[in-house]
């Protein structure tokens, strides 16, 4: 009996064991096969902090190299309001002059905080209490952004709990206003706001990455956790035409320009004549991106390329050099040119200075920059025919330097010319073009005739080397070799035979060049009173390797053109400098201006 | 012939039950002696040395352990010290770019007394010959109109070597005012 019991006890026993394990087993399979996928995200969500790991906006930089825009990192101090309440208000550090911790007040800890940003205890005192009032609990506050390392390294070395750090990109230009203008600005939040900034974007944002770290339950990060899951993509770098030296050399000089003669606005381009790329692009009062606040809001833009104006006496040339590649006159075409004209009922136009009718040349008129002679030679071609030469000649048409926005300028189709129009466009008024469209155009004349389109942004290089070149356009055959040289000859005897030829004067270099003196509409259909002056210039004349065009506007305290010479005159010295161009060889040829 | 001799029955035996054996014959079963036995180890031993061996994995992972985490604390020191460093770089980076911008050169230079020669002549290599003017026409020193804010804190050196503070450049709008009409004659009699 007592056997049978005992056994049946046993038999218990094992039978509940059995339950008890086989429930055991069957939570194992589930725990480890079944959920184990389930259980292990929860985990790891629970566990894993997902941060972004913010790509570096890329460089821009001129054509040496030199760092034109950069970005720096700035530092976000913060602190928890809450935290700084915890124990009394009160914390420990390690002593720093000897060993064991030192008791720290929170006031004492905004006082030192306060030295190193430049705040007053009190106002960092302001900021917790605000943030509290607004929420008991609140963990952040900011106390002061964009901090620099400097005052990141000694806040630091303060060791207090609640004050954490973090780091921002922002933009920085180490050489101010210089191509201010062509690179463009950011705004307060790192959105390019104008410029190269805002139209290579593409090439000089980056591709964040992403990594993710475990921290345990105090917040600690647990080393070695971090698993980076996609790798940041810094920006490419943008690489402009520019010299730095000489577009601050070229700033200068129509800064100073500007403000000899009390102009409105005063602009200087310069371009390399073999390949059209402009390797100085300066504009008075340029922006500087470091402080956009402090510049004029009128002269943050790239005026050189989106506000163009009447050329008036520099376009001369085109009318000529059309002319000449025609077969209709040559540059000792005779015309006898009276001072005031009135072809035909309700067009009239004269020259700037009265003068008995002269026995001119085709190349005189030019020298004397004669309005009568220009208008009575150049309506010997058809409007449709100067209008298609003006096309070749660039203008009527966008430039494709890079830039976000470049004016076309305006130039009509030759249907829509009235009579006035028809003479007018022969001395460059009733037409308006950018000074860079200018500058493209004496590009053709000193290149054999070659128009080579203009070009700031030379090309993008991404970070693992590859270069991409922008497309500016095709070249473009404005007019022949022969008429281009014939061109040369005529502004050469204008840059030597005129009234300026001393304000320009580089003894050892041949120059050529005319000047411009334009009205500019007054916006109600008639002119203003005053005149936008320039003067665009090809050096050397006997080996063309750089065209200058520099334009000051609306002089009141001084002569507009003298301002527009000298500063071509600085420029020119300013490129030969720069770029060690060798003085001139052969001799100059006068052609004759009078018959 | 056969003659069966009646034997006589012994029926008490037959009916008694037989006798047990006697123990007489020999037995061949004796008690058995103990084999000859090692040296008894205590259960204690044994249970020692299994402690001592699970002891000893245990404290050899929790070493191993401990190494790798002390690896990771020190690649995480590195990686710290890498990150400062090259925030380090990139702030001489730029303060180099700084103190190389042409507007800070230029400051510099004026306020060492320093002159520019505008037409430098160039010297031929192939046949020595010198092209344009040996005589310097040197341009007064002028003042940066192009502004930089990044060196608003930073000092210039003047021309006793003494770092003096840097004087911004200003686009005036109001240049001299030029004197208009007749100049003023004291009355005289």
């Amino acid at each position: 009996m007592k056997q049978r019991i005992t056994r049946s006890r046993s038999l218990l026993v094992f039978i509940v064991i059995i339950v008890a394990a086989g429930a055991f087993f069957v939570r194992l399979v589930d725990v480890q096969l079944v959920s184990a996928s389930e259980l292990n995200e929860e985990a790891r969500g629970k566990r894993a902090v997902p941060v972004v790991i913010p790509s570096v906006r890329g460089d821009i930089v001129d054509r040496n190299g030199e760092v034109l825009a950069t970005t720096d990192e700035r530092y976000d101090v913060q602190l928890s309001p809450k935290n700084t309440r915890v124990n009394g208000g009160k914390f420990y550090r390690p002593d720093p002059h000897g060993i064991g911790t030192v008791e720290v007040t929170a006031a004492e800890a905004f006082e030192e905080i306060g030295e190193i940003t430049g705040q007053e205890g009190e106002e960092i005192q302001e900021i917790v209490d605000e943030a509290l009032a607004d929420n008991p609990k609140s963990d952040f506050a900011y106390v002061k952004r964009s901090v620099d390392l400097s005052q990141l390294n000694e806040l630091k070395e303060l060791r207090i709990p609640w004050l954490t750090f973090e780091s921002q990109h922002t933009r920085t230009y180490p050489n101010g206003a210089i191509a201010g203008n062509i690179i463009g600005f950011s705004s307060s939040d790192g959105q390019p706001q104008s410029g190269v900034e805002v139209s290579q974007d593409a090439c000089l944002t980056g591709i964040d990455g992403s990594e993710e770290y475990e921290r345990s339950e105090d917040g600690v990060a647990l080393p070695g956790s971090v698993v980076v899951t996609k790798q940041a993509v810094d920006g490419g770098t943008v690489e402009l035409t520019i010299d730095l030296d000489l577009q601050w050399e070229a700033q200068q000089t129509i800064n100073r320009q500007v403000q000899n003669v009390q102009a409105e606005w005063g602009f200087l381009v310069i371009m390399d004549v073999k390949t059209g790329e402009l390797v100085a692009v300066a504009e008075d009062g340029s922006v500087d991106p470091n402080d956009v606040d402090a510049s004029d809001p009128t002269k943050r833009e790239a005026r050189s390329f989106v506000a163009p104006y009447e050329p008036g006496s520099t376009l001369k040339t085109l009318t000529f050099a059309a002319l000449i590649d025609q077969g209709v006159a040559t540059p000792l075409t005779q015309n006898l040119t009276p001072a005031y004209l009135e072809p035909e009922p309700g067009v009239r136009f004269g020259d700037s200075f009265w003068h008995e009718p002269m026995q001119w040349t085709m190349t005189g008129i030019l020298t004397q920059s004669s309005n009568v002679g220009t208008a009575t030679l150049g309506t010997l071609l058809s409007a449709e025919e100067r209008y298609d030469y003006l096309q070749r000649f660039g203008l009527g048409a966008s430039t494709q330097a890079g830039m976000p926005l470049e004016d076309s300028g305006f130039l009509t189709p030759a249907e829509n010319w009235d009579r006035q129009t028809v003479y007018n466009t022969t001395f460059g008024q009733a037409v308006s073009t950018t000074i860079v469209q200018m500058a493209g155009a004496y590009q053709a004349i000193a290149n054999g005739g070659l128009r080579v389109p203009p070009t700031i942004v030379r090309g993008c290089q991404d970070v693992s080397g590859d270069e991409t070149v922008l497309d500016h356009g095709e070249p473009v055959q404005a007019v022949s070799e022969h008429t281009a040289d014939q061109v040369m000859g005529m502004l050469e005897t204008v840059a030597n035979e005129a009234w300026f030829d001393e304000i320009i004067e580089i003894p050892g270099y041949r120059l050529a060049g005319k000047t411009g003196t334009a009205e500019q509409p007054d916006g109600q259909g008639g002119y203003r009173a005053d005149f936008v002056n320039s003067f665009a210039g090809i050096f050397p004349a006997d080996d063309p390797q750089y065209v200058a065009v520099a334009s000051v506007a609306f002089a009141k305290g001084g002569d507009g053109a003298t301002a527009a010479l000298t500063a071509f005159h600085e420029a020119a010295e300013a490129t030969i400098r720069t770029f060690g161009i060798p003085p001139s060889s052969g001799t100059y040829a006068p052609i004759p201006t009078e018959y | 012939m056969s003659s069966v001799s009646p034997e006589r029955i012994d029926l008490r035996r037959l009916l008694t039950p037989a006798p047990a054996e006697t123990q007489s014959p020999e037995r061949h079963l004796a008690p058995v002696d103990l084999p000859a036995r090692k040296r008894r180890r205590s259960p204690l031993t044994g249970a020692l040395i299994s402690v001592g061996l699970v002891l000893g994995i245990l404290a050899s992972q929790l070493g191993l352990s401990i190494a790798v985490s002390q690896g990771a604390y020190e690649m995480r020191a590195l990686e710290i010290e890498q990150r400062d460093l090259s925030r380090v770089e990139r702030v001489l980076a730029q303060n180099v770019d700084k103190l190389a911008s042409p507007q800070n050169l230029a400051e510099n230079a004026a306020r060492l007394g320093m002159v520019q020669n505008a037409r430098p002549a160039t010297l031929r290599l192939s046949d020595g010959a010198v092209l344009g003017s040996l005589e310097i026409t040197a341009t007064e020193a002028q003042a940066n109109l192009v502004p930089n804010s990044t060196l608003a804190a930073l000092p210039v050196v003047d021309a006793e070597g003494l770092l003096v503070p840097r004087v911004a450049p200003v686009l005036s709008d109001e240049p001299p005012v030029r004197w208009k009409g007749e100049l003023p004659a004291p009355e005289t009699r």
